[in-house]
């Protein structure tokens, strides 16, 4: 177990340290530097802005600088930004909204789909199936960002039921809620669903319902507890695939989060920020996709330890 | 002679020799199919495969015959015709607008007569030209803000888009299978140090890097077109597309690769393996004339599904505004221009909308219908 996780961490930290060098490197090979596109500043000026943020050292020295800052925990200042805000700062502002969303989207998808999956097993090869057997083949197929702009058009424009711009009530999170975890909700329910049937033709369902449990019981204490695992291990692709889900959604639905001001950055070229915010969210899918893998291992026994 | 019941004596008309005619209903043996046949009779029998693959003849007639039928072109600006909504002629509008009660504002009223008079601005037979065409061909789908036919665009961002499905799968295909079927064959410690590699590609999250990787090669690919306006003729695709398959033959290759490299980690303990070998063929013959023709099933079916893969990625790099540039049309980049007009004119995001989930969703169905047919081991 030891061997496992010292192993399983010191590969995560390498996957993160090879994105560090990629983003580094990439967004130093862009010609022209973030000031190059600034017209009416003069020469001196740019020299001077590139003394301040460090720009006019080695390249090697600069990431040097940046790898020991980022250690500190220090992800650099924003250039567009006129106030000179950190980029720590700003993720600090924005993420805590997509963050919000994305968390709601996640509990919706796994509460979606796992109601659908176990519906769609209980009734095999009865219409219940076939519905969601088709509905999930849908929303694996259609992308979520038509979906959401489908949504949008149908409940914003069409039938003007809810508004679709910004996060100011509650009503508000419906739509950007529903678009980001629609196709997980159809991943998980197909997942549960043949997991469940598998699970439902073994034995010791058999013997449960043998000695007289409770058709709930048998399904809750017994079946669904095994079936569960492959949405487990699905957990770290889904939190990946909600934060970069949340660029196309917060785009849509015209959301002030973190993935909105990543598309905005890339307009304005604010390297730092864009190096920043793409180290941050690899970290985080990173480090989650390492906390499912070390969850997966402790909740079923039967995972050989490598 | 009448056989009587109960007896045991034989009955000589059962050993009359048979005609050719009963001889043949005898030989239950079916005609033999080969594989391609095989697959495909399995394949018509899918009625979800067979609408995809319609849909896909459909898609493709429409985004590169449908160009030549339609008069206009995906950069003309016909001058009075923005934002018509479909079917509508500016004549129809200016009617529908005189019903409405003028404006008070004064400045609106002066837009008003501006927009009027910009359609007589023309000569003459230029707009007995525009009314030609208008009169053969009215815009089915409307214009856009900038007086182009919403059709056309249409047309030219499906056009775009598969074809970028279509060549990045291409890429993926060569780069993947060939990695892969190298990997699984040599085995040992090339193996394992290649196999690392891509364990690391694939644990990165490739949006994030995709996005990277478009916004750092779009400025030096925008300078090498502009230094050689051939290229651009010679290859048809801008920067922004070039980029994008650059990005694919980066990072995508990599479930391919694996894909490959189990199904070539099972052949090559096979006996006709060691005969080629035996025969003196060597590393490259096995792999190209012997390993790789018998992973086609599983390298077809993953193609398709990387199609739409390849089709979402480049929506969504053009929705987000890289990508491909303008005046050149995606159907990522026609939902983002519609985008800021969505209350005023909702269908101009209905259209590419609409377009991009039938042909992704054509490509899925055909690519589970291709699972089933070619690879019926990996039926669920």
């Amino acid at each position: 177990m030891t061997m496992f996780l010292v192993k399983r961490v010191l590969s995560s930290i390498v996957t993160l340290f090879v994105i560090i060098t990629i983003t580094f490197f990439l967004m130093h090979a862009v010609p022209g530097g973030p000031f190059a596109t600034n017209e009416k500043l003069g020469q001196g000026i740019i020299k001077a802005m590139e003394a301040k943020y460090g720009l006019d050292k080695p390249l090697i020295q600069q990431y040097w600088i940046y790898l020991k800052n980022l250690a500190k925990g220090d992800l650099g200042m924003s250039i567009a930004s006129k106030e000179g805000k950190t980029v720590n700062y700003i993720i600090g502002q924005k993420f805590p909204v997509s963050a919000r969303l994305g968390g709601l989207a996640v509990l919706l998808a796994l509460i979606l789909g796992l109601l659908m999956g176990c519906y769609a097993a209980l009734r095999h090869e009865k219409f219940v199936d076939r519905l969601v057997m088709f509905i999930s083949t849908l929303g694996i197929a259609v992308p979520s960002f038509i979906m959401g702009m489908l949504l949008l058009l149908l409940f914003g424009v069409a039938l003007r039921w809810l508004k679709f711009i910004g996060l100011n009530s509650p009503l508000d999170y419906i739509l950007p809620t529903f678009t980001l975890a629609f196709y997980p909700a159809c991943f998980i329910a197909r997942l549960i669903r043949s997991s469940l049937l598998d699970v439902l033709g073994q034995d010791y369902i058999r013997t449960a319902r043998a000695k007289g449990l409770p058709a709930s019981s048998v399904l809750i204490k017994h079946a669904i507890r095994n079936a569960i695992l492959p949405v487990v291990t699905y957990l770290g692709p889904l939190l990946a695939y909600v934060l970069v889900g949340s660029f196309i959604v917060e785009r849509i639905f015209s959301i002030p989060g973190l993935g909105l001001f990543f598309i905005q950055s890339i307009t304005s070229r604010d390297y730092p920020l864009i190096m920043g915010t793409t180290i941050f969210l690899a970290a985080l899918i990173i480090f989650m996709n390492l906390v499912v893998d070390l969850v997966y291992v402790v909740i079923d026994p039967r995972i050989k330890l490598k | 002679m009448a056989k009587k019941p109960f007896s045991f004596q034989t009955d000589p008309s059962m050993f009359e020799p048979a005609d050719p005619e009963e001889k043949k209903e005898l030989i239950i043996q079916r005609q033999s199919l080969s594989f391609w046949q095989d697959s495909w009779r399995r394949l018509r029998k899918n009625p979800t495969a067979m609408i995809g693959l319609a849909l896909i003849i459909l898609s493709l007639l429409f985004a590169f015959i449908g160009p030549l039928i339609v008069p206009y072109k995906y950069d003309e600006q016909i001058r009075g015709f923005e934002n018509l909504s479909p079917m509508q002629t500016p004549q129809e509008r200016s009617a529908a607008r005189a019903e409405v009660p003028k404006p008070k504002n004064r400045s609106e009223e002066f837009a008003y007569d501006f927009d009027t008079s910009a359609s007589g601005e023309k000569t003459a037979p230029e707009t007995a030209a525009v009314e030609l065409k208008e009169a053969v061909f009215p815009h089915v789908l409307g214009t856009d803000s900038l007086g182009r036919d919403n059709l056309v665009r249409l047309m030219y961002g499906s056009r775009i888009s598969l074809l970028v499905g279509i060549i990045a799968s291409v890429i993926i295909l060569i780069i993947g299978s060939i990695y892969g079927a190298f990997s699984g064959f040599i085995g040992g410690r090339t193996d394992n140090v290649m196999m690392r590699i891509l364990e690391l590609l694939y644990a990165i999250p490739d949006i994030l890097i995709v996005i990277l990787l478009s916004i750092v090669l779009k400025a030096p690919l925008s300078q090498l077109f502009a230094v050689s306006p051939a290229l651009s003729k010679l290859t048809g695709i801008g920067p922004g597309l070039l980029s994008m398959f650059i990005t694919f033959a980066l990072l995508y290759w990599v479930g391919m690769a694996r894909i490959v490299r189990g199904q070539v980690l099972q052949l090559k303990e096979q006996e006709f393996i060691t005969a080629a070998q035996a025969l003196g063929a060597n590393n490259n013959r096995v792999i190209f004339k012997h390993l790789l023709p018998n992973c086609i099933g599983p390298i077809i079916v993953t193609t398709t599904f990387q199609i739409p893969n390849a089709i979402f990625v480049e929506s969504f790099l053009s929705f987000i505004g890289l990508g491909i540039s303008a005046p050149m049309a995606s159907l990522g980049s026609l939902a983002n221009d519609a985008m800021s007009g969505i209350q005023t004119y909702p269908y101009m995001l209905a259209q590419p909308a609409i377009m991009i989930a039938i042909i992704i969703l054509a490509f899925n169905m055909l690519g589970d219908g291709l699972r089933d047919a070619l690879d019926p081991r990996m039926k669920k």
